[in-house]
C-alpha cells in the first residue's frame, strides 16, 4: 500500500533528536531575558499610552468647563411668555408686554456669570437689548432662572430668595449677591473665594511589586547542590571535611580559580519619602522632595569547580529625588484626585553583601507616572492614597529589584499638610 | 534537580508556569533536542531551525500554564513548535506558491523492508531536500499525522491542493529514497 513506507519514514523521524551545541541553554536564556525586556516595555508603553490618554481626556473635559467666566457655547436661550402686568420687586422692574430672552449657563461648582438679557420690543419693532451679568453660586443658579422664567410668582420668590440668603450669608457656599440685574441691594456681600493653598509638605511610606513578572531565581548551575545545608554568611561545605590549613588554602584557590555564579532572591523594596507640593496655578503643582528606598536579597554564590553555595543578605540603600508635575483634575473642599507624570534620580549611599561593601558610582533615573487621591481630614491636613507605575530607565551595577523588574507599581501611602 | 528529574509533566508544567528556572531546565534538557529535529524537519536550515526552536522554547514558557493534560507535555510542545514554524514561514513567504499541474506518471515506490534500510539520518536528508510546501505537507501528514482538512486550514490552501502536493512529495521522496538504495546496493 502507498502508506507503508511513508509511515515507516513517520516513525523513524517521529523521535528523531538533534544534538545541541553545549552553550545553547545560555543562548535561550540570554534570548529569554530579552524577550521579557521586551514585554516589559510594550507593558509600560501601553500604560503609559493609557495613561496620558486618561489624563488628556481627564484636561480636556476639565480645560472646557467655565469655572469664573463665561463660556458663549454653553449658553441656552429661553423665551419667557410676554405677561399683561407690570411686575415689582423693589428696584427690579420688569414692564410688559415685553420678550424677555434669557441665557443661561450650564451650574458649575462655585460662582457662574449669568448675562441676563432683556429684550424690549419698541413701537416700530426695533429690539433693544440690555446686556447685563450676575455672578451667583453654581447651587442657586437653577432656583433664579425658575423665578425669571415664571414671571407671574417673580416678586414672591425673588423675595423668598432674598429672606433665605440673609439667612445664610454666614455660610462659607451660601448665595451671594448679583449685583446690578435686579438690583437685590439687600443681598449679602460676596464672600472671599475658599482660600487656595500655595503649598503642601507630605510624609509618606511605600512599597513596590512587579505588575506582570514575578520575581525569580537566576538559574543555578546543575552542579549546585541544592541539598547541601544552607550555611549562611560562609561556604555550604562543613568545616570539618573542609580540613584545615592548607587543605582550606588549596579550597579558596580553587575557588578562585574556578569561579563562581550568583544568583539573587529579591525581597520587595520599601520607601519612605518627604516631599514638598507647590502650586504653581489652582491645578498644577510641582512635586519634589527625598525618597529612602531599601533593597533586600538573598545572593546565593555558587563555586562552580567546588560544589558549594555561600548565601549571604545584600541590603542596597538608596536616596531618591522625585520630581513630578502634578495636575489636580477634582479639587473637593475635602478630596482632591490628581494625576502626575515626572521622573526619579537615585542615588546608592550604602551598599553592602555580607561583610563586604558595594560601591555603585552610577545615578539611576526612572520615570513614573502616578493617580492619587486625597482626603481631607481637616483643611490643613490630608490623607492620601497613590498609586504609581514606574520604569527604569538604567539598572546600575548592583543586581537589586530594580534591575530585575525596572517595572513596577508602587502603592504610596501618606499625610500631606497644607499651608 | 533529583526531585525534578523524575516529575510528572504536569507537575513539570506547573513548576515552568511558576517561573521555577530548574523546571524550565529539566523541560529543555527533556525536549530541546526533538524540538531541534522537528524544526530541522521543517525548515532545512540548522540556524534556522534552532532559531525557531529558542522561539518556540520561549513561548513554551510563557504558556506552559495553559497545558492541559490531556495529552503528554512533548506533544503540546510539538504542537507549539509547529504552529510557531508554519507562522514563520508564512511571515517570511518562503511557502512557495502552488501550482496544480497534472500529475506526474507514477513513479514505482519503494518496498517497507527497503525503507527501513535506509538510516533516520539520511532519510532527515531526503525530507530536508523536499521544496517547502511539499516538506511541510509531508511532516505535517506522515509524520505528524494530521489530515489533509487539518492541513489545509493551517496553511490556508484546499484540501485538493494538500493532498496533490503530498502526491508530488512522495513521488520526489520515492525516486530519492530508490536511488540512495540502487547506490549503495541495499
Amino acid at each position: 500500500m502507498m502508506e507503508d513506507w511513508t509511515d515507516i519514514i513517520g516513525e523513524e523521524l517521529e523521535n528523531i533528536e538533534e544534538p545541541l551545541p553545549a552553550d545553547d541553554w545560555s543562548v535561550l536564556q540570554q534570548k529569554y531575558a530579552a524577550a521579557q525586556k521586551r514585554k516589559k516595555a510594550a507593558a509600560f508603553a501601553w500604560a503609559g499610552g493609557i495613561t496620558s490618554v486618561a489624563a488628556a481626556v481627564a484636561l480636556v473635559l476639565l480645560l472646557v468647563r467655565p469655572d469664573s467666566t463665561v463660556v458663549e457655547n454653553d449658553l441656552v436661550a429661553e423665551t419667557v411668555p410676554p405677561t399683561e402686568e407690570v411686575v415689582s420687586v423693589d428696584s427690579c422692574v420688569l414692564e410688559s408686554p415685553i420678550d424677555t430672552v434669557l441665557y443661561v449657563t450650564t451650574p458649575v461648582q462655585k460662582k457662574v456669570s449669568v448675562p441676563v438679557d432683556v429684550v424690549k420690543k419698541t413701537a416700530d419693532d426695533v429690539l433693544v437689548a440690555e446686556n447685563q451679568t450676575e455672578e451667583v453660586p453654581s447651587e442657586n443658579t437653577e432656583e433664579v432662572f425658575d423665578v425669571i422664567r415664571d414671571t407671574t410668582s417673580l416678586k414672591d420668590k425673588l423675595l423668598a430668595d432674598a429672606s433665605t440668603t440673609n439667612k445664610n450669608d454666614s455660610n462659607e457656599d451660601a448665595y451671594t449677591q448679583p449685583t446690578g440685574t435686579f438690583g437685590f441691594d439687600e443681598f449679602p456681600e460676596d464672600e472671599p473665594r475658599r482660600k487656595r493653598r500655595h503649598m503642601s509638605i507630605s510624609v509618606s511610606a511605600s512599597t513596590s511589586d512587579s505588575p506582570i513578572f514575578k520575581s525569580y531565581d537566576e538559574f543555578e548551575p546543575p552542579m549546585a547542590d541544592e541539598n547541601q545545608p544552607p550555611y549562611i554568611g560562609d561556604v555550604t561545605t562543613p568545616e570539618d571535611s573542609l580540613g584545615t590549613g592548607q587543605q582550606q588554602t588549596t579550597m579558596a584557590k580553587m575557588k578562585a580559580k574556578s569561579g563562581y555564579a550568583d544568583s539573587y532572591n529579591h525581597e520587595i523594596p520599601v520607601s519612605f519619602g518627604v516631599s514638598a507640593r507647590v502650586h504653581l496655578t489652582d491645578r498644577l503643582s510641582i512635586n519634589t522632595g527625598l525618597n529612602y528606598t531599601r533593597y533586600k536579597s538573598l545572593r546565593t554564590r555558587t563555586f562552580l569547580a567546588a560544589y558549594e553555595h555561600q548565601k549571604d543578605w545584600q541590603y542596597v540603600h538608596y536616596l531618591g529625588v522625585p520630581v513630578r508635575l502634578d495636575f489636580i483634575a477634582v479639587n473637593k473642599k475635602h478630596f482632591n484626585m490628581y494625576f502626575g507624570a515626572g521622573f526619579q534620580m537615585d542615588k546608592c549611599v550604602y551598599a553592602k553583601v555580607g561583610d563586604e561593601r558595594l560601591h555603585e558610582k552610577q545615578v539611576l533615573f526612572g520615570v513614573n507616572g502616578a493617580m492619587g487621591l486625597q482626603v481631607n481630614i481637616v483643611p490643613m491636613v490630608g490623607l492620601y492614597f497613590e498609586p504609581e507605575v514606574s520604569y527604569a530607565l538604567n539598572e546600575g551595577s548592583i543586581e537589586t529589584f530594580r534591575s530585575k523588574e525596572p517595572f513596577v507599581i508602587t502603592v504610596r501611602g501618606g499625610l500631606r499638610f497644607n499651608f | 534537580m533529583a526531585e525534578i528529574i523524575n516529575i510528572e509533566d504536569i507537575e513539570l508544567a506547573k513548576l515552568c508556569a511558576r517561573g521555577d528556572e530548574k523546571a524550565r531546565h529539566e523541560l529543555y534538557t527533556k525536549y530541546a533536542a526533538y524540538l531541534y529535529a522537528l524544526c530541522i524537519r521543517y525548515v532545512s536550515d540548522k540556524d534556522l531551525a534552532r532559531d525557531l526552536m529558542h522561539d518556540a522554547m520561549i513561548k513554551i514558557f510563557d504558556t506552559v500554564g495553559k497545558y492541559k493534560p490531556t495529552g503528554s507535555l512533548k506533544s503540546w510542545c510539538a504542537r507549539v513548535t509547529i504552529n510557531m514554524v508554519i507562522d514563520h514561514l508564512r511571515k517570511s513567504k518562503r511557502m512557495e506558491t502552488v501550482s496544480l499541474e497534472p500529475t506526474q506518471e507514477k513513479i514505482p515506490e519503494p518496498h517497507e523492508e527497503e525503507v527501513a534500510k535506509v538510516p533516520k539520518t539520511e532519510l532527515m536528508r531526503m525530507v530536508g531536500r523536499l521544496p517547502e510546501t511539499k516538506r511541510v505537507i509531508f511532516n505535517l501528514f506522515c509524520v505528524e499525522g494530521y489530515s489533509h482538512k487539518d492541513i489545509a486550514e493551517m496553511l490556508n490552501i484546499k484540501e485538493k491542493t494538500s493532498s496533490s502536493l503530498l502526491f508530488k512529495a512522495r513521488a520526489q521522496l520515492a525516486e530519492n529514497v530508490r536511488d540512495y538504495i540502487r547506490r549503495n546496493g541495499l
